[in-house]
């Protein structure tokens, strides 16, 4: 597992820019912004299917860190601060948009499945993925709860460590791997259903100790 | 090792995550065990499969740092600095505490100390589901009715007393402006709506005081709710909550909440809502519901 892009900028360096921006330096925020964007824009579109939506999330998620900067104190890095921002922001406008019945995340026409499993084919730097194996994803991914999509997201889609995972969702290492695990056998389960030509749309998968 | 303790394990192992003192204790058990030797290869499998179907993104839009600078000098906006708020730890801790109780509160009432993760939370389906029609007004209803029949011991009892009436008054402080920043392009979906009723909650009340937007306290109740089984715990998560409420405070949309009206004194209740899983353990989400004298309610916090 590879640490994210976020993670490999140098810490110092966003420091410094942090430092600059709490004293009012509009343009060293434009800096954090621009070493940022991509792992921000990466959590928040991969969640919300509408690009309008999505656009307007990481332009928020900016503004409030722009907001709050006098209240990041440095004892984590702006990166997992920021993200965790973005995590908050993203999961509550996904339950905004359900409540106004705006968008379901469910629905498999929606979009969002389809671009979380996108069609790799002629992306050379991707490995195949066979079309039972896409489906499964995007199956098993329109069944799982925004909070193990988000985490699906962050560890296998954004490789996030875990631990980092557990700060921006505010919950245990132990708490992560459970929804993983989770996220896992509900994928094997569309699969397995996929492939013994069981498309049985309400097949459930049984909790590991049921 | 069980089974139970393995499957605890079994995705960390699948991942390579695990421990080389753990994971031989894993393979001890794997070797014996055909059952969770075919989860782990199944796990193996889904990883695999997850891992090679990210999609790549498009490339950031240029116009993201345009607009956000747009968004933060535009003249309705709070100001071209970093706001500088008086963090009002106090009261944020006061509520983080009673989130906590509460949370605690109702993890030890619905789950038993030898549940373990993979136990699912029957007694939190028996909470109203999200689904359910949003009230206009919400009531709050007395603690005894969520709390009859929990294994509440006395000091847990006692720290949720504690947790009900804020531990010192709410320091006086400057209203923050009212006013939100700009959101050229904020869709309707951000207005507040009503939402889905709480079915379990605890309700206390709030002195008249003055709060700023800071004030109102509450957060996404993740952590607590999922691990608030061991009641030790609270303590640390509230200095944990600290670091993490920075950035759900900063989720709301400034100007948006409720400071103005809570200042008048009031009712606060608190729920913890299901997740819509209900396999989800840990994604209950706590509900603060502010309800005024003239009994409008306004839902503080919908984590």
């Amino acid at each position: 597992m590879s640490p994210s892009a976020g993670t490999r900028q140098p810490e110092e360096a966003d420091a410094a820019l942090v430092q600059k921006a709490r004293s009012g330096d509009l343009e060293s925020f434009g800096e954090l912004v621009r070493r940022h964007e991509r792992t921000v824009q990466g959590i928040v579109t991969r969640m919300i299917p509408s690009p309008d939506d999505a656009e307007d999330v990481v332009q928020e998620v900016f503004v409030s860190a722009w907001q709050g900067l006098q209240r990041f104190r440095g004892d984590a890095r702006f990166s997992t601060w920021l993200h965790t921002i973005a995590v908050n922001a993203t999961l509550k406008r996904i339950r905004q948009m359900r409540r106004h019945g705006q968008v379901s995340l469910d629905d498999p026409e929606s979009g969002t499945a389809e671009r979380l499993a996108a069609d790799t084919a002629g992306q050379p730097f991707e490995q195949a993925v066979s079309a039972e194996e896409k489906a499964a994803v995007r199956r098993a991914l329109q069944n799982l709860s925004d909070n193990h999509r988000m985490t699906v997201v962050l560890y296998y889609f954004e490789e996030h460590p875990c631990e980092e995972i557990a700060r921006m969702m505010g919950c245990s290492v132990g708490t992560v791997w459970s929804r993983l695990h989770y996220a896992c056998k509900k994928l094997k389960q569309e699969l397995r259903d996929i492939r013994g030509g069981d498309g049985a749309a309400g097949a459930r998968v049984e909790r590991p100790d049921a | 090792m069980n089974c139970r303790r393995a499957r605890h394990i079994l995705m960390q192992e699948a991942a390579g995550a695990l421990d080389e003192k753990r994971s031989r204790a894993l393979r001890g058990h794997l070797e014996r065990c055909p059952a969770c030797a075919a989860e782990l290869e199944d796990l193996r499998e889904a990883g695999r499969i997850f891992g090679r179907a990210r999609a790549p993104l498009a490339d950031p839009s240029p116009a993201v740092w345009e607009s956000v600078r747009e968004r933060i000098q535009a003249p309705t906006g709070r100001k071209n600095v970093p706001a500088r708020r008086p963090l009002m730890w106090g009261v944020a801790a006061s509520f983080a505490a009673a989130a906590l109780a509460i949370a605690g509160y109702f993890t030890l009432g619905t789950f038993t100390p030898q549940g373990g993760l993979d136990s699912p939370p029957a007694a939190l389906q028996s909470i109203a589901p999200q689904e359910a029609p949003p009230p206009h007004v919400r009531e709050p209803q007395p603690p005894a009715q969520s709390a009859e029949g929990s294994p509440v011991t006395a000091a847990e009892k006692s720290s949720l007393a504690q947790a009900k009436v804020p531990a010192a008054p709410l320091p006086v402080a400057r209203r923050s402006s009212a006013t939100p920043p700009s959101r050229p392009h904020r869709p309707a979906a951000s207005r507040p709506a009503p939402e889905a009723p709480p079915a379990a909650v605890v309700a206390w009340s709030l002195p008249a005081a003055p709060v700023t937007e800071e004030g109102r306290g509450g957060y996404a109740d993740t952590e607590a709710a999922g691990t608030t089984r061991d009641f030790h715990l609270r303590s640390r998560a509230v200095s944990d909550h600290e670091k993490r409420s920075e950035g759900l405070l900063l989720a709301e949309p400034p100007g948006e909440g409720p400071a103005a009206a809570w200042a008048g004194g009031g009712e606060m209740s608190a729920a913890v809502a299901p997740a819509p899983d209900e396999l989800e353990e840990s994604a209950r989400a706590l509900e603060m519901v502010y309800t005024s004298p003239d009994g409008r309610a306004r839902t503080i916090l919908d984590y």
